[in-house]
């Protein structure tokens, strides 16, 4: 049952996918400039242009440049960069695991903070344990994620040296130093998503506390650790795991910020040297992982959904 | 005479505090024998479905409190219980099915999930064990394919299944109290006779007693042994259900008896009892239902009715010194 609800799901996903190539394609080729000049500069003569048009394929018409494009990039391979002269693919494949482990952690700390104080603010509610987790997560949502960011390195760096400010060391060299590389980004990414998980979980406990099932799991001699730790729970995750999967679409945004404040050489700071360099096929590259990646986190949203709520798979 | 299954003493159960709180439930003492079927019958308001979670102390402290009075059950107060004695209690000696089937059942776990976890709180089964007298209990309350049900989310089934589901799982651990809120009142009329038949079915065959909160005189006419009829926290009257039927004495419940509609009677608009219950502490001094009575007196304003005993309780001044013993005689309708 399950199994034919996610192969519908991923057959479903694949316009959407269609489209979202489409809409990457699009931004660089509807973008002033042209790229045979960016390449051979500004003393070219019209032949070369036309010649180095030619050989990128660039004459031909906008529909059969994209079917290409596509083609190509549904075998990994994703153009050159433009200014570092490297494969896309390549560039993406050696950074990607740094966003994705700096993401991953972000979210693991958005989630071990956010739903434990989410159930403590629900059951607690208008205490002042709830008041104080409530104040927490406001400023979470207030302050932005650079200035968080640059208050933890204040503090932890610059007055307390026990963190490094910069640089990364990958996991498979020193799991140690890669861990104490990442905890200050991943947190300054994940206090934001822990302040919007807390906020969720709290209202969907309250919400579920005050639903007749509770009444009856009590009239059954069930524990209040059981009626809330199970009951109550699970009937809550579902509108969390929603918000969960969004906040993922916020990790590659907040990446973009947080890899150029800590000096992490991951998707994000390599988007951030391609927009100011104008690195079509880079942007382009980046792009397309980042919204694949989305698209698929979405989908296994949705199937954990479709554990969590019976209701989901009849629809 | 052996001591009575139930006995409530002067339970008193308000909600809030001060000049503006609510007695729900204003001093009521009732009993209950072992194998009985009692209605708790009242309009909305009138503290019956608060009355009957008193009793597993399911009402929610705050807002509620339980202000007095004991809960004696086998002898033992409920109202002076620890948490973990009420846990024990609850589910497994007193059971409780409520208005929404549907909505009593957690929409994210199986129905045979919910009925073995009744099993294995109050008894050491494995799950195996578990599963086996669950399905057992959903063949009893009447459950078609009992086995393939076990597996089914409560969206999966109908609201009577749902209903037959909670039957089966507040019958768990065979209690010897059912407390049943408004069991029939969210389920269609055929459905209702269905369930209904069934919960008499179970008080025959496994002895245990039934509280049976409604608004519904059908209902009540079907299946009680005796009525107590409730009003703005306390007992207007408390009968067997054959005298109760052949002439109410409080006229609070000969109102509710007039508004139920006859076929044959060719009214123009239904007889209903003018006025609307008064909030709780409000009517403090004297009778509750004076202002809506057609026979108040004087003393009705000034000092609250006293039980008088006999077959029947009433607490209505107007049987003060009767003889309550032949209620007959007070004529069957108003």
């Amino acid at each position: 049952m399950l199994l034919r609800y996610a192969i519908r799901r991923l057959i479903g996903a694949i316009p959407t996918l269609l489209l979202a190539s489409m809409l990457v394609f699009l931004i660089s080729h509807l973008a002033p400039g042209d790229p045979a000049s960016q390449i051979l500069g500004s003393y070219a003569s019209p032949a070369e242009l036309e010649q180095a048009r030619e050989d990128m394929g660039l004459n031909a018409p906008l529909p059969v440049q994209y079917e290409r494009w596509l083609l190509r990039a549904a075998t990994g391979d994703l153009g050159r960069s433009i200014n570092w002269n490297l494969p896309v693919s390549e560039m993406i494949v050696e950074r990607l695991p740094r966003t994705a482990g700096l993401a991953v952690l972000a979210l693991t700390i958005s989630i071990l903070l956010g739903v434990p104080l989410g159930i403590i603010a629900g059951v607690r509610q208008n205490r002042l344990s709830d008041r104080l987790a409530m104040l927490v997560s406001l400023l979470g949502l207030s302050v932005p994620d650079f200035v968080v960011g640059l208050l933890l390195v204040i503090v932890f760096t610059v007055q307390l040296g026990l963190l490094p400010s910069l640089g990364y060391v990958s996991f498979s060299s020193s799991p140690y130093q890669w861990a104490l590389h990442m905890i200050m980004p991943a947190f300054a990414l994940g206090y934001l998503m822990t302040a919007v998980t807390a906020r969720m979980t709290r209202a969907s406990i309250i919400e579920n506390l005050g639903q007749e099932f509770v009444l009856s799991a009590r009239a059954k001699g069930l524990s209040e650790r059981r009626v809330v730790g199970v009951h109550v729970l699970k009937a809550a995750m579902i509108p969390v795991v929603t918000v969960i999967g969004i906040n993922l679409g916020a990790v590659f945004r907040g990446a973009v910020v947080i890899e150029a404040i800590f000096a992490i050489p991951g998707i994000g700071g390599l988007m951030m040297s391609a927009i100011s360099a104008r690195d079509y096929p880079v942007i382009q590259g980046c792009l397309l992982v980042s919204v694949t990646i989305y698209i698929f986190v979405n989908l296994a949203v949705d199937l954990v959904y479709a554990v969590l709520d019976p209701r989901i798979r009849y629809r | 005479m052996t001591e009575p299954l139930l006995a409530i003493e002067n339970l008193a159960v308000h909600f809030g505090t001060g000049p503006g709180s609510v007695r729900a439930v204003d001093g009521v003492s009732l009993t209950l024998e072992r194998g009985e079927i009692l209605a708790v019958v009242g309009e909305s308001g009138s503290g019956k479905s608060v009355l009957s979670r008193a009793i597993l102390r399911l009402v929610r402290e705050p807002p509620g409190r339980l202000v007095g009075g004991h809960i004696r059950f086998e002898g033992r107060d409920i109202a002076a219980m620890s948490p973990s004695e009420l846990r024990a209690l609850r589910g497994d000696q007193i059971s409780m099915i409520f208005q929404e089937p549907m909505a009593s059942l957690n929409p994210v776990f199986t129905i045979g999930f919910q009925i073995s976890e009744a099993l294995r709180t109050h008894r050491s089964l494995s799950r195996r064990a578990a599963r086996a007298e669950a399905i057992r209990l959903l063949e009893q309350v009447g459950m078609a394919d009992a086995a393939l049900r076990y597996d089914a989310y409560p969206n999966q089934i109908s609201g009577g299944m749902c209903q037959r589901a909670m039957i089966a799982q507040a019958l768990a651990c065979r209690p010897r109290l059912l407390i049943a809120d408004e069991p029939t009142t969210a389920l269609d009329v055929t459905i209702q006779a269905q369930i209904l038949a069934l919960l008499r079915r179970l008080r025959d065959e496994t002895h245990m007693a039934i509280i049976l909160v409604t608004h519904n005189l059908g209902v009540v006419a079907e299946m009680a042994d005796r009525v107590a009829v409730m009003y703005a926290g306390r007992l207007a009257e408390v009968a067997d259900a054959q005298t109760f039927f052949a002439g109410p004495l409080h006229p609070y419940s000969r109102g509710l008896m007039a508004s139920v509609p006859r076929i044959g009677d060719r009214v123009a608009t239904l007889r209903a009892i003018p006025g609307v219950i008064p909030r709780g502490g409000a009517a403090a001094a004297g009778c509750t239902f004076r202002d809506r009575c057609p026979q108040a007196m004087d003393i009705c304003r000034q000092t609250p009715p006293e039980f008088i005993q006999g077959g029947s309780r009433v607490s209505c001044w107007l049987h003060a010194g009767s003889d309550i013993a032949a209620p007959a005689a007070e004529g069957a309708a108003p």
